[in-house]
């Protein structure tokens, strides 16, 4: 089974170094190679996956190794879905290395799993789904905020070099900021209300402050501000950008804590 | 194959002697005519005039004398002095020639490289030669590849992908911007021909409103017409600012005529959505620091320029992908020249008879083992004589017929027949 994990990855690196040769070269052929790379990688890992459930009973969340290569399919899931959406061309060499990045971490540690928690918690489950969606649409938060910045940089400093040129237009960029965040936050709030609800039951108090969930406070409280700046200030553009990088940076870290913790 | 072209461009030649050489669209057809009539040299050919270059390609039975013939038409025709000529002229034979056509259908070899009008205009003097049956199977299939070579460098290369126009790098920023430009308002202030050719080129690429201002309110309201706009009055212009997505300013004011305090306003106002100022005037029409807004991108006449020159080394560094593929495509089509060579297609018609002829020979003998070393001596030279004899007419008329128009005709067909090119 670990063999099919280890092709999904293989196959994504081939992906994320033909996007990133695209980003380079800007060669149409080498671009539709990567997605097709993506693709087949996906379905080879959603085939693994389910696979993997039938045979432990639970979903993939139960230790470090599940963890990876999960927040590496919802990354690489919301990727395939916005590069069809937005059609932002250059998008697959920043969203891409985030999800390789984490199979390739996943598969340092062992698969095998040792249920140290109650495996039925409704609470619990609930929670870690929702999370985990939301981490998708905050990788495209991050990969559209990240190249905004870029871009943002050449039109304000005047630079009309290779990042202007391969960078799409602001509005799209913001756009797809805007709309994984439109994703995104709902999910997480409601991910987050169930893991205080799962607490309650389990300890009997709202909230274990430990490292781990306070910094995940922390990228929620990034994103609540991101939110509301947006609807009731009317923000955009560069501040909604820097403030879904950070966010993510946050959650990548409160993630390590978290996974260290356990 | 004697292909050759003459001809002169923008690099060599001074404008005067072009012009002089120009030949209209409307008298091409006769100068195709006469040309068939001076020149016994030439078999086929094709002129291509346009404000750039004067250039006939042809397909030669000798390439001294053909070349000869092709000056002497020019200078005779436009009362040129032919030393005037040879100074500016400019000669490719085979491949070179190939070649060039290649490049100059690519718009390589243009003064703008990459504008796109060229390809239209080979196409506009390949059909007229065409229609007078000035073309043979090789300048058609000349032509018909040049044209598919300049669409591969089109979509393969970023050639014609930036703007290298002031008024249209104007666009190309917009888009960077918002986008799509269609639901957006610009806002013109002043007037002049750079704010006119900018507007326009946002029109086309889909502004829905043009607002114009300009201390004279008739004067805005002349300008308002042309684009189908609204004259607004110039003490308005906060106001009017709110609405514009895109302004335009070319004013002879000696002052800002939009201050950073009313621009930070107008974009709180707008709730932060994005403003792009053109700023065409000298002295300037909006404050600099306006550019350190956020959401507010500040261009004047030296930011536009810039992004045309870094435009222009872009469109450098990809002429020299295309020339990749024109070397490509040059070497595939002088195969297929090849092939229409006569004598090696003779050659493979007396091998492919020959092969035939002996695996039968050996058939034959084999079952007729009584025979002595006369006679089979015998049979080997009657079958050989029956071969030669059969191909001998088909081989001379061909050979007669390769030097007249429908020669590569006659070879394709050959090859077909005989399954020359399996």
């Amino acid at each position: 089974m670990m063999t099919v994990f280890v092709l999904a990855t293989f196959l994504y690196f081939l992906g994320m170094v033909k996007y990133l040769l695209y980003l380079g070269l800007r060669n149409r052929i080498l671009f539709i190679l990567a997605t097709i790379m993506i693709a087949l990688g996906f379905l080879v890992e959603t085939l693994a996956l389910v696979q993997r459930s039938s045979i432990t009973g639970h979903g993939p969340y139960m230790n470090v190794f599940e963890y990876c290569v999960f927040l590496a399919w919802v990354t690489f899931a919301a990727f395939l879905v916005a590069e069809r959406y937005f059609k932002i061309k250059p998008l697959g060499a920043f969203m891409v290395p985030i999800g390789f990045l984490l199979m390739l971490f996943g598969l340092l540690f062992s698969p095998e799993t040792e249920p140290s928690f109650p495996v039925k918690a409704y609470w619990l489950t609930l929670h870690r789904t929702l999370s985990f969606l939301a981490f998708g649409a905050f990788s495209l938060v991050f990969a559209a905020g990240l190249m905004y910045l870029i871009q943002e940089r050449q039109l304000k400093l005047k630079n009309f070099g290779g990042w202007y040129r391969r960078l799409p237009s602001l509005s799209i960029l913001d756009d797809a900021n805007r709309v994984g965040l439109v994703f995104g936050f709902p999910i997480i709030t409601v991910g987050a209300a169930a893991a205080i609800v799962w607490s309650a039951q389990k300890y009997g108090e709202l909230l274990k402050l430990n490292a781990s969930t306070a910094s995940l406070m922390a990228a929620w409280g990034v994103y609540a501000v991101l939110a509301f700046g947006r609807v009731a200030l009317g923000w955009r553009g560069r501040r909604a950008a820097a403030l879904g990088v950070v966010g993510f940076c946050i959650v990548i870290t409160s993630l390590l804590l978290h996974l260290h913790l356990r | 194959m004697n292909l050759v072209v003459l001809g002169l461009n923008h690099e060599t030649a001074p404008v005067e002697l072009r012009e002089k050489l120009s030949i209209p669209e409307n008298q091409v057809p006769e100068h195709i005519r006469l040309l068939q009539s001076k020149a016994p040299h030439v078999i086929e050919e094709v002129i291509l005039s346009t404000c750039n270059r004067v250039e006939i390609y042809a397909r030669v039975r000798n390439i001294t004398r053909g070349i000869e013939e092709l000056k002497r038409f020019l200078c005779d025709y436009h009362e040129i002095d032919p030393d005037a000529l040879e100074k500016s002229v400019y000669t490719y034979v085979l491949e070179d020639a190939v070649e060039h056509l290649f490049k100059v259908s690519s718009s390589l070899d243009s003064m703008v490289v990459g504008e796109p009008q060229i390809l239209g205009q080979v196409k506009g003097a390949y059909k007229a030669a065409r229609e007078l049956k000035a073309t043979g199977a090789i300048l058609n299939n000349l032509f018909e590849r040049s044209f598919s070579v300049a669409k591969k460098v089109r979509t393969e290369t970023a050639i014609a992908e930036n703007a290298v126009s002031v008024s249209y790098a104007a666009v190309e920023l917009a888009r960077k911007i918002f986008d799509d430009l269609s639901s957006k308002t610009a806002l013109l202030i002043g007037a002049g021909e750079m704010i006119e050719l900018a507007a326009r080129h946002l029109v086309a690429q889909g502004v829905e409103t043009v607002l114009v201002s300009n201390r004279t309110y008739e004067r805005a309201v002349a300008l308002a017409t042309q684009f189908n706009g609204e004259a607004v009055k110039f003490d308005h212009l906060h106001e009017e600012l709110k609405r514009c997505d895109i302004v335009i300013s070319s004013t002879g004011a000696p002052h800002f005529v939009v201050r950073r305090d009313l621009a930070s306003k107008v974009i709180a106002e707008r709730g932060n959505r994005p403003m792009f100022f053109i700023d065409i005037a000298v002295p300037r029409d909006i404050e600099p620091s306006v550019n350190e807004i956020d959401n507010c991108y500040v261009y004047d006449i030296d930011d536009l320029k810039s992004v045309v020159e870094a435009n222009m080394a872009e469109r450098a560094k990809e002429a020299r992908k295309a020339e990749e593929i024109i070397q490509r495509e040059v070497t595939e089509f002088l195969t297929w020249l090849d092939h229409l060579e006569v004598a090696p297609t003779i050659t493979e018609l007396r091998n492919r008879a020959d092969s035939i002829r002996r695996t039968e020979i050996e058939k034959t003998l084999n079952r007729l083992s009584a025979l002595s070393e006369k006679d089979r001596d015998i049979i080997e030279k009657m079958t050989s004589a029956i071969m030669n004899k059969t191909l001998h007419a088909p081989i001379v008329n061909l050979k007669r017929k390769a030097e007249t128009e429908d020669g590569s005709k006659y070879l394709q067909t050959l090859r077909d027949l005989f399954d020359l090119d399996e």
